[in-house]
């Protein structure tokens, strides 16, 4: 999986529009700190134990990538059509960081996935530095004045999701 | 947040529908040759006096099934000359006497001597021969069949259309037919680039080269096989050329088709592991014949050791050996072993063979032989003994 590929994939997984809509309140630093924090510490640990989490599963770096793809596919599938996600449940004070922004807005099924097979395949550094570069994104997003129409826009990066998901997933199939 | 929770729950049991765990291990080498050794038991007990190979074997019904197929046993006639290589009991001995069907079905042709019955001969038949021959010549340094190796080859090049392709027929009064088959095109490169090796001087060589360019570029789009191939008979031709004197440079358009076998290989070998009975039958299938097994096993063999010589492509090299690791390691988890066959009414029909649904074809012991000595080749050349 080529480092754009990656970079993309992570975006369409922690999709920026999906993590504004959880949007809280009052977003102060602190609430980017632990949404961050969050992030990156579950992030970094996907990918350091990515190896011994695929021998445990029996499972190759690149049918990981296929498992990938595939999770990306079906959590895109819903922000193209599902609900729009609300703000609510939610953690208090600056813990909205964690609870709804981390999880579940940009911590889902596939950043977790292609975590563990970016980790195994193309080394933890690299992996952790792109994630990082997509929470600058979703961070972005967080900050960003409320937005209107968040259902179209949902629309449109849940269909980019799909297809990203579908190269992920072709990456895996015809990997080695 | 429950919520949450249950959807990362049915995203995950999506993924596991889509990826299950992959069988693999890695066999030792002991394990390798032992179940190399058992394939040339079953050659040797499966051999009738007429030098025919029991072809289908019905495990349940403890029936030979009817058939035969002339370029499998050229096929075979290769794998039991390359067990002998490796020093297998039996191989050579079994090998000499399935040669003595061979020279009785030598027909002329317009093009030169082939092997095959009817009015029109396979041509891959011959191509296989040639390379068994060539491989008997190689083991044992015996150069008496060196005339008929070279008419072979001659043949072969009558073959080889201007283009490249190869006629899979060749009709015994006119001589090479428009037809193409799946296989032959890689299995006459390899025997010209076998040939060209042992006897240099002939030209053999520019025959190979030609089908090599058409194997590459065009096969694909003229040809439109489906599923797409991944093509070992493509493979040992690769390899073989890289062993030339002056071994052809690889073009931007080969690495690019390497790259799409790789693939292929890699991709199959991950989904047969994945078929390890009980649900997986349900979402994979009953396991692949072992003839295709071996094949794979095969082709990742001989592309591991093209990559290795070329020194190229190290990541990829390490994936190929990892997947031959894995198919060789289905290969001997899957055969039958004398414990297994000490319960069928004919054990010497099902020791050392794989079955699949019940049933045995001599070809599936080829390639899984093929397969697994390639392997030892493999760790032997590249030092990757466990």
């Amino acid at each position: 999986m080529t480092t754009t590929l990656l970079f993309l994939a992570l975006l369409a997984a922690a999709n920026p529009i999906r993590v504004h809509a959880v949007r809280p309140g009052v977003v102060t630093p602190q609430v980017l700190a632990f949404a961050s924090a969050t992030v990156l510490a579950l992030g970094a640990a996907f990918a350091l134990l990515s190896g011994p989490m695929l021998g445990l599963v029996d499972v190759s770096v690149s049918s990981a990538r296929i498992a990938a793809g595939v999770a990306l596919i079906v959590v895109s599938v819903r922000d193209a059509i599902g609900p729009v996600p609300q703000p609510k449940p939610s953690l208090v004070g600056h813990r909205t960081g964690i609870v709804p922004v981390a999880f579940p807005a940009a911590l889902t099924p596939p950043t977790a996935l292609l975590m563990i097979a970016a980790g195994a395949d193309r080394g933890v550094g690299l992996a952790v530095a792109v994630l990082a570069g997509v929470l600058v994104v979703v961070l972005a997003a967080l900050c960003s004045p409320r937005l209107r129409g968040l259902r179209p826009l949902l629309a449109a990066t849940g269909a980019g999701g799909v297809a990203v998901g579908v190269l992920v997933a072709m990456d895996g199939v015809l990997a080695i | 947040m429950a919520v949450s929770l249950l959807g990362w729950v049915l995203v995950l049991g999506l993924v596991v529908v889509a990826v299950h765990p992959e069988g693999c291990r890695r066999p030792s080498n002991d394990e390798i040759r032992t179940s190399a050794e058992a394939a040339v038991v079953w050659f040797a007990a499966n051999l009738g006096d007429d030098g025919r190979f029991v072809y289908r074997y019905d495990r349940d019904r403890a029936t030979e099934e009817a058939g035969y197929n002339d370029p499998r046993h050229a096929g075979v006639m290769f794998s039991l000359w390359q067990a002998a290589g490796s020093d297998i009991d039996g191989a050579a001995e079994t090998a000499e006497l399935a040669f003595e069907r061979v020279e009785r079905l030598i027909v002329d042709t317009p093009v030169g001597p082939a092997f095959g019955r009817g009015e029109s001969v396979r041509s891959g038949a011959t191509a296989l021969l040639a390379s068994a021959l060539d491989e008997r010549r190689r083991v044992t340094g015996a150069t008496d069949l060196d005339e008929l190796i070279v008419d072979f080859g001659q043949t072969l090049i009558g073959v080889v259309n201007p283009d490249g392709s190869v006629s899979a027929g060749i009709h015994v009064e006119d001589g090479p037919d428009d037809t193409r088959s799946p296989f032959f095109t890689g299995e006459v490169m390899w025997a010209l680039a076998r040939l060209h090796l042992s006897f240099p001087d002939k030209g053999f060589d520019e025959a190979a080269l030609r089908i090599r360019r058409y194997l590459v570029e065009d096969r694909d789009r003229t040809e439109q096989p489906w599923p797409i191939v991944s093509d070992h008979w493509g493979a040992y031709g690769f390899e073989t050329m890289g062993r030339w004197p002056s071994p052809p440079p690889v073009t931007e358009a080969e690495e690019a088709w390497l790259d799409r076998q790789f693939g292929l290989f890699g991709l199959q070998v991950r989904y047969e592991s994945q078929r390890q009975g009980g649900v997986t039958g349900l979402t994979r299938g009953p396991i692949a014949l072992a003839a295709g097994v071996g094949t794979l096993g095969e082709g990742l063999g001989n592309h591991a050791l093209d990559l290795h010589r070329r020194a190229a492509r190290l990541d990829d090299l390490s994936q190929l050996v990892e997947r031959a690791d894995c198919a060789a390691g289905l290969l001997v988890d899957r055969q039958i072993n004398a414990n297994a066959s000490t319960t069928d009414l004919e054990p010497k029909r099902t020791f050392g063979a794989w079955f699949r649904l019940g049933d045995t074809q001599m070809d599936d012991q080829q390639h899984a032989l093929s397969a697994l000595l390639l392997l030892l080749d493999v760790r032997a050349t590249i030092g990757a003994t466990p």
